[in-house]
């Protein structure tokens, strides 16, 4: 009797959750690891499929690809990204907001539109940049898209922004203190950026371009769009073939597991690099801090964030432009070119409309299915409420070192199927997408729970208000903008989330992102880049929503 | 066919306003027969629209085709869903082996993808009123009835006007692997198009594999679907290459610098078969498309769009001759299904990907 | 709801405690943050829990609350267990409100909003609401903010709201976990006695946890002195001060000299000098054997000249150091031939210098035997 009138919801809201994250993120994967050591049709144990999977030539060269595209675009990444973080956080340039509002513009491009713009500006006898190499009497190609260097180099373009991110807070973080002790002591401004500033923002350099060799690897639009005519395999790519006809599911698993244990070893490695002494000491109140002048060198750095930003934002975003206006892209500029028909069709037509309906609906659906889980785990999990906490954070936190690509691939295998025969439903789609953005939503509900004095809580329960008063009453209220920012940082990436989707779409459950991968093989690049700037407004639109709410550097700052 | 960028100009505005306007400019309808009439009292209490897999023309023409059936159906849906033939048939079969059929009309390229579909049972077994009308030559595809002829592709020889002079392009396809087209070339994947596919078994029937070993030595620039050729070569970004001559003339038509070569030994054609799935909940509704297909109102809309119409009582494109007057060859769809597999794989050895 | 507050601590020892804690004990992993405790507290009575930091004393009042779960024991309310190691009355049942040292203050309500929280969870009608909220804010002179926002409140006038808010639901217990520990020296002085004036107006059985044993003097009836998650002695302030009975709370509630003696039955043998048991308490000393005494600094005097013994015990030394406070003079003074050096607390008028010679004047009734 006693024991029924205490009893606290929270128990069953824990079994609960524990079931709901069993279904999203262990099933698929569990699936995927048995399956790549089951006969096909048999299932009898196997090592065959591994077998199958690396023996050929082909397929070991996508692997090794992947690993060289991955390390190519992590050094290309910090290139970009730790001259400007530096002279964004620690240096009196000119036009650091312009700068900072291009950097948000790379970060929001799905990085295959920005992979299509680079197509048209450096096809290699097409593209304008090489045209214009021509013009002036250049010898051969100045740059080849098709190629691995220009895989690298426009992944890189869209994928620097983390390492930005990171580094910059980091800068951000440092005392300037340790830099004039350093200066006092008679060391020239020039050491101390590489003796004392660089070592201390290393680890969250490194931290950034793990994420970015992580999302290297596993994506497959940039990939799909540049290595499949520059002919180099990718294991992303192979990973899709083995899904022609004849199907071999059972192969792509196992072709899929290093990618898998790789990601794995390296979220450990960052954990370890965060994890260290050096990294915490820098955490602190950067008050007070000195701008270094920068001189004559002032408009040089400002040259070399410009370019940046042109090769990732500007160039690319007006060669999609002159696409999207016009009536044949290979005509040119010219006003008889130009027409609004490739924006009419796109709402003109029922199946577009569709398209772009569904693509917004799943990922509004998608941002509060995510959330609420999240805000729900990471509660019950941040209030000690439930034993083995951590197990339910690893779960969470596990969709994080699966590429989309794999991820789909699972949820396929375990839900399309009877009994649950979610393919072809909305459904399977917002499923698999709250799973693969699950980790976003948990950071950042759990860092704004972090940041909620339990007292507040507490408070209110004493005062004769349950957990759930208290929650909805004292919790969400107060978690208001925490959550709201979470909803928008799963909204965005899931709007144009392309490899998840290119598995679990059928006929009525299309979105934009797939759409743009099924123009781009038929060539129809006009209404491609319409669809593309359709997207990326509504992006634009939604961020400066955020930016209303939730104040200026929202997505750009570390979670 | 050569035309500089002022004369291109009308026609392209011309061009871009049929296509919006393509469902009220299909003329006049034709009469339902009896047996269609049925069909269609039936289809009217099947909801929903049909799905249609294709792997032929392009979406704003598939979309078109959809709006022309309403308009000869009314009430009746198609939304039509265009990849290439290889994505669209990787589509079907995770549909099918899910257990969950999206699609109710499949239209591929690839021949060899109905015999495996014949094979598995998953074929709906029609045949339209109207297979009697069509050119002769694509009659009767499949013996057993299963799937019948709902496009003729060909593949011929295109190139840049603006790069190449006709004088210097190969009349024939052996001249493709000339090597004074070192990085001039471009052509598809049969990894992805169905009527790449078919060119690859053909020419290696003819000429050998060693005519693709010679091809990539030239380093092309390949792209997925056949139609990618014409993307490639209006850009610039090649001169001459492999395509589908229907899609480089309306890409002439409006204003692009493309003209085609019928090559003299021959074009290639690919008979594009189109199929029922046996688990379509809108089994009359798909067979009256299927009607539909070898319909006058539907060759119209080919031969508007510089297509080859499959009726014979429907006038060539503009210029061109009717398919019964071409000097075509096609490989038989035994021989497609039985070698296209394995060229598949022979290519990503040849070509790396 | 409205549980009416019995009247208070006049009630006879017979009468059901208001709270009883019984054995409780709360271990975390391996760490046991409140050990075997037992504390029993009447209606009415204002009880402080006062120890060092991480001497168990905000695990106490947490389990009281029910955030926490004992490990072992159980607490009871009115009679009623609410408390055990199987399970645990939700902090919502109990009828209790708590004052945090944050104060969580919401600030997504105003003033009113917060005070009147409480009132609509136990389903007051809106009139009777906005009587009592008026009614509470007036008690703690808020009245005229009763529709800002806390951001707009300094911490003092934040503390206040905390109180209104907590006294406003007339609780069967009220709660303060280190209340006052944020605001500033002067404030943190006005508020003891706010705190305990509001009290003696209202009459809550009240617990209050403080690190701070002024705080903990003005306020409370008892105190509870706590070290590593037992509680050493609970006493009235006065008589904590005056007869510790342990070393820790000799030396944590104010100074003190800790002296080690021997008893052979008729003596305490010190270093340096002796002094007969007989003028001691006689039942707080051994018969034989060491032991432990209390010398706080102001119950020695130091004189010039030998004085006259009578009860006291007298004893030669010389001054070692001194410092002058103001207030008073610090000087540490050994005994002759003796290592033990004592602390001593004069006016500031008695004034020596170090190197001379003095004499002591020890009272045998103000050094307490401590374990």
């Amino acid at each position: 009797m006693m024991r029924l009138r205490n009893f606290e919801l929270s128990s069953l809201v824990w079994i609960v959750a524990t079931l709901i994250l069993v279904f999203l993120v262990v099933a698929p994967n569990a699936e995927l690891l048995i399956s790549s050591f089951r006969k096909v049709d048999t299932g009898v144990f196997t090592l065959s499929n591994y077998v199958d999977a690396f023996s050929n030539e082909r397929r070991l060269a996508g692997f090794v690809n992947s690993l060289i595209y991955g390390v190519g675009v992590v050094f290309v990444s910090i290139i970009f990204a730790v001259p400007i973080s530096w002279a964004i956080a620690r240096t009196d340039m000119p036009g650091k907001g312009l700068v900072r509002a291009t950097i948000l513009g790379a970060f929001i491009t799905p990085p295959y539109l920005g992979a299509i713009g680079w197509i048209l500006l450096a096809g290699p006898n097409a593209g304008w940049i090489n045209q214009a190499w021509a013009a002036i009497g250049g010898p051969g190609t100045l740059f080849n898209v098709y190629s691995m260097q220009g895989l690298v180099l426009v992944t890189a373009l869209y994928s620097f922004p983390y390492i930005f991110v990171f580094t910059a807070d980091a800068l951000d973080r440092v005392s300037t203190e340790l830099e004039e002790a350093a200066n006092i002591l008679g060391m020239g401004p020039f050491r101390i950026i590489f003796k004392i500033t660089l070592p201390l923002v290393m680890p969250a350099i490194l931290a950034g371009s793990i994420i970015v060799f992580l999302d290297t690897v596993a994506l497959f639009g940039t990939p799909a769009v540049i290595a499949l005519p520059a002919r180099l395999n990718i294991m992303t790519l192979q990973l899709w073939q083995f899904f022609e006809f004849p199907v071999r599911a059972e192969t792509a698993a196992a072709y899929a597991v290093p990618l898998i244990l790789i990601t794995v070893a390296m979220v450990g490695v960052q954990r370890l690099v965060l994890g260290r002494k050096g990294y915490v000491s820098l955490t602190g109140k950067g008050a007070g801090r000195q701008l270094v002048p920068l001189g004559r060198w002032r408009w040089p750095m400002f040259g070399f964030c410009l370019l940046v930003c042109a090769l990732a934002v500007f160039l690319p975003f007006a060669a999609l432009a002159q696409a999207a206006f016009s009536r044949a892209w290979g005509l040119g500029f010219s006003t008889e070119n130009f027409t609004l028909n490739n924006f009419y069709l796109l709402f003109s037509e029922a199946s577009s409309r569709q398209i772009i309906y569904n693509t917004f609906t799943y990922s509004a659906a998608t941002g509060f299915v995510a959330v609420a889980l999240a805000l729900i785990v990471a509660y019950v999990v941040n209030r000690k409420l439930v034993p083995f906490g951590n197990v339910l954070t690893a779960l969470c936190m596990a969709p994080l070192v699966v590429p989309g690509i794999v991820l789909a691939i699972g949820f396929y295998a375990v839900y399309a199927p009877p009994p649950l025969a979610l393919y072809g439903t909305a459904l399977i789609l917002v499923l698999g997408y709250t799973t693969r953005f699950l980790p976003i939503a948990y950071a950042n509900c759990m860092a704004g729970l972090k940041s909620l004095n339990p007292e507040m809580e507490e408070a209110a329960r004493i005062l004769g208000g349950s957990r759930a008063v208290a929650v909805r009453k004292v919790v969400m209220p107060l978690l208001k903008k925490s959550l709201v920012g979470s909803w928008l940082l799963v909204f965005i990436p899931a709007s144009r989330e392309l490899s998840t989707a290119i598995f679990l779409v059928t006929a009525k459950t299309r979105v934009i992102s797939v759409m743009i991968l099924d123009l781009s093989e038929n060539g129809s690049f006009e209404v491609l880049a319409a669809l593309g700037f359709f997207l990326l407004g509504v992006t634009i639109l939604i961020v400066m929503v955020g930016y209303r709410l939730l104040g200026r550097d929202f997505l750009l700052r570390k979670s | 066919m050569k035309m500089t960028l002022k004369t291109a100009l009308l026609p392209a505005f011309l061009a871009a306003s049929a296509l919006v306007l393509l469902p009220c400019a299909a003329s006049a309808q034709s009469e339902m027969t009896p047996h269609q009439k049925e069909l269609y009292e039936a289809a009217k209490k099947e909801s929903g629209p049909i799905t249609w897999y294709t792997a032929i023309l392009n979406q704003q023409l598939d979309e078109s085709v959809g709006d022309a059936f309403s308009k000869k159906y009314p009430g009746l849906k198609l939304s039509p869903i265009k990849t290439t033939a290889q994505v669209a048939f990787q589509r079907l079969l995770q549909d099918l082996k899910a257990g969950k059929a999206q699609a109710d009309v499949f239209t591929t390229t690839d021949v060899g993808h109905m015999g495996y579909l014949k094979s598995k049972d998953e074929l709906l077994k029609y045949t339209p009123e109207g297979e009697k009308d069509l050119v002769k030559a694509i009659r009767n595809v499949d013996p057993d009835g299963y799937y019948h002829t709902g496009w003729v592709g060909l593949a011929a020889i295109l190139y840049n006007t603006s790069k190449l002079k006709a004088a210097d392009v190969p009349t024939d396809w052996p001249g493709l692997t000339d090597p004074k087209w070192k990085d001039q070339i471009t052509f598809g994947s049969p990894n992805f198009s169905g009527m790449v596919g078919v060119w690859t078994v053909a020419m290696a029937e003819r000429y050998g594999w060693d005519f693709f070993k010679k091809l990539n030595a030239l380093n092309p620039q390949i792209g997925r679907s056949i139609d990618d050729a014409v993307t490639v070569l209006n850009s610039g970004e090649r001169s001459i290459g492999m395509g589908n001559p229907g899609t480089a003339a309306r890409s002439a038509d409006k204003g692009n610098p493309l003209a085609i070569v019928f090559p003299s030994s021959g074009t290639l054609m690919v008979i594009s078969p189109s199929a029922i799935l046996k688990d379509t909940k809108h089994p009359n509704t798909a067979k009256l498309f299927l009607e539909f297909l070898t319909s006058k109102e539907y060759s119209e809309i080919l031969a508007k769009n510089f297509e080859w119409p499959l009726r014979a009582d429907v006038k060539p494109p503009a210029g061109g001759k009717s398919l019964a007057d071409m000097e075509l060859f096609a490989p038989t769809p035994e021989k497609i299904a039985k070698e296209l597999p394995g060229n598949k794989e022979k290519w990503r050895d040849t070509f790396g990907m | 709801m409205n549980q009416p507050v019995t009247s208070p601590k006049a009630d006879a020892a017979s009468a059901q405690p208001r709270l009883l804690l019984d054995s409780i004990t709360c271990v975390f992993g391996t760490y046991t943050a409140v050990e075997d405790l037992h504390l029993k507290i009447m209606p009415g009575e204002f009880i402080s829990l006062l120890g060092p930091s991480g001497c168990g004393k905000t695990t106490t009042l947490r389990m009281i609350a029910g955030f926490i779960k004992p490990t072992a024991g159980t607490i009871n309310l009115d009679g009623q267990q609410i408390s055990s190691s199987v399970t645990s009355l939700p902090p919502e049942k109990r009828q209790m409100s708590m004052i945090f040292q944050s104060y969580a203050i919401w600030p997504n309500m105003t003033i009113g909003e917060n005070v009147a929280f409480g009132l609509h969870l136990r389903k007051f009608d809106k009139a009777t609401i906005a009587e009592k909220v008026k009614e509470v804010l007036d008690t703690v002179q808020l009245a005229h903010l009763i529709d800002r926002y806390p951001a707009e409140l300094s911490g003092g006038q934040q503390q206040r709201v905390a109180l209104a808010r907590a006294i406003v639901v007339r609780p069967r217990v009220l709660l303060l976990d280190e209340p006052l520990s944020n605001l500033d020296a002067n404030l943190r002085e006005e508020m003891r006695f706010e705190i305990r004036r509001l009290h003696d107006a209202f009459d809550f059985t009240t617990v209050y946890v403080t690190h701070d044993q002024s705080e903990a003097m003005v306020t409370s009836d008892r105190i509870a002195v706590m070290n590593k998650g037992r509680i050493e002695q609970i006493d009235a302030p006065y008589k904590l001060y005056t007869r510790p009975q342990t070393r820790f709370v000799a030396s944590f509630i104010g100074r003190t000299n800790l002296v080690e003696g021997t008893c052979d039955g008729a003596d305490i043998a010190f270093d340096g000098f002796t002094m007969p048991r007989g003028i001691f308490a006689q039942e707080d000393l051994p018969e034989r054997g060491a032991t432990l005494l209390s010398v706080r600094p102001q119950s020695v005097k130091i004189h010039r000249s030998e004085p006259q013994a009578g009860q006291h015990c007298v004893v030669r030394g010389e001054m070692k150091q001194r410092a002058y406070l103001g207030e008073s003079w610090d000087y540490i003074v050994a005994p002759a031939n003796s290592s033990i050096e004592l602390r001593v607390a004069a006016v500031p008028s008695e004034v020596f210098e170090v190197g001379e010679t003095i004499w002591l004047e020890l009272d045998p009734l103000q050094m307490i035997p401590v374990v």
